[in-house]
């Protein structure tokens, strides 16, 4: 390919939208407008919006894009993995978002006789659909935090996740829900041995992130445990 | 399916959108002396050299005009059974995609031996285009002179 530019035509671009188009002054309306209702969803209108492009490469242009492309995309856009981070007492911890269906207000648990009271809360009126509300922390054997709250009180962060995977659905409350984050998979550190066996079971491993430390969870096993745990 | 449109000489040409790997800007090629006319050259695609071939140069024997319009379709190109390679593919009025349906196309009723990469053609909403198979893309030549391990 050579650099020689072939002559252009100049362009000629018919601005029916200003003749009988929505820009229209008095004259009588294009038949179109009642099909496509505004210019702006009429072809001719973005064929003419595609003519303009149809012109010489402005100085430079060439240049600048042959210099962005060499360079490689940035690592940490590749194969990044994202979670939801979220605190449970004293502890921060994280799921993968994919399996995050809805974050809602806490909700009113409605107890159900002869459960496993430390993993099966209840049930929970979620958008009209009852869902069984667990709990993460004894799942985990997490220990309560040390600003534990009377039974019944409910603060101003606490949330209920609504979690689904194969078609299997659990609601868990939580004390905050700080967002998404997004990390490569290498910046996962093994979870170290002190941590409760119970957790360390669950745990894919630990994110530093604010300088704390986020115990990112599996999501296969979480959801095992918990159909498990029903039956 | 999703295609995207291209113009070679007058004409409209689809490819397929799931082949397609970017579309990126005209950059600066390098050129490959003793190569094919239809060879525009390599540039550096994010740290690989990926060679361009001017569709308007193959079907037309004229170089693309450099437009804002005219880009580089960098698509997978199958080299052997589970391999691909990227190569560059240089159009004119790279700016539309559409969605045809497998009903819309139509066969062209006469395959033309030097041009086998023409597929079948498709109509749908004033739009005719033919149907651009990647696979049957490169003349044997220059696909042994780009990619000498797929011969």
């Amino acid at each position: 390919m050579t650099d020689t530019v072939a002559p252009i035509a100049p362009i000629v671009i018919d601005d029916c939208w200003n003749r009988i188009g929505v820009w229209r002054r008095g004259a009588d309306a294009c038949p179109e407008l009642e099909r496509v209702i505004h210019c702006r969803n009429c072809e001719r209108y973005s064929a003419a919006g595609r003519q303009i492009l149809q012109r010489e490469l402005p100085a430079g242009y060439r240049e600048e894009w042959t210099q962005v492309l060499a360079m490689r995309k940035p690592q940490s856009q590749e194969n990044s993995e994202s979670i939801v981070i979220f605190r449970l007492g004293d502890e921060w911890l994280a799921i993968p978002s994919r399996i995050v269906r809805e974050i809602t207000s806490a909700k009113s648990v409605r107890r159900l006789p002869h459960t496993r009271k430390n993993i099966v809360k209840g049930l929970v009126n979620m958008r009209g659909e009852l869902q069984i509300c667990v709990s993460l922390g004894g799942l985990l054997d997490l220990e309560k935090g040390a600003q534990e709250r009377r039974f019944g009180s409910v603060g101003i962060s606490d949330r209920m996740i609504l979690i689904a995977h194969e078609g299997n659905q659990y609601v868990f409350p939580v004390t905050e829900v700080h967002g998404l984050h997004r990390h490569h998979p290498n910046e996962l550190q093994p979870a170290p041995a002190t941590i409760g066996k119970s957790k360390a079971t669950y745990t894919k491993g630990v994110l530093a992130w604010n300088e704390r430390h986020v115990a990112s969870l599996d999501a296969e096993l979480l959801f095992h445990t918990l159909n498990k745990s029903l039956t | 399916m999703l295609y995207l449109l291209l113009r070679m000489g007058t004409e409209r040409y689809a490819l397929e959108a799931r082949r397609i790997v970017e579309v990126v800007p005209l950059v600066t090629l390098k050129p490959l002396p003793h190569t094919p006319a239809c060879v525009a050259g390599l540039f550096d695609y994010r740290g690989t050299w990926v060679p361009v071939i001017d569709l308007c140069q193959l079907t037309h024997g004229q170089d693309c005009a450099a437009h804002l319009t005219t880009r580089i379709v960098l698509v997978k190109y199958p080299a052997g059974a589970a391999h691909t390679h990227i190569l560059g593919l240089l159009a004119e009025q790279v700016t539309e995609t559409v969605k045809f349906k497998d009903a819309d196309f139509q066969c062209a009723g006469l395959q033309v031996p030097e041009a086998p990469y023409l597929g079948q053609l498709v109509k749908a909403d004033h739009i005719t285009a033919q149907h651009l198979e990647i696979e049957h893309l490169l003349p044997d030549a220059v696909r042994q002179n780009l990619f000498p391990e797929c011969a």
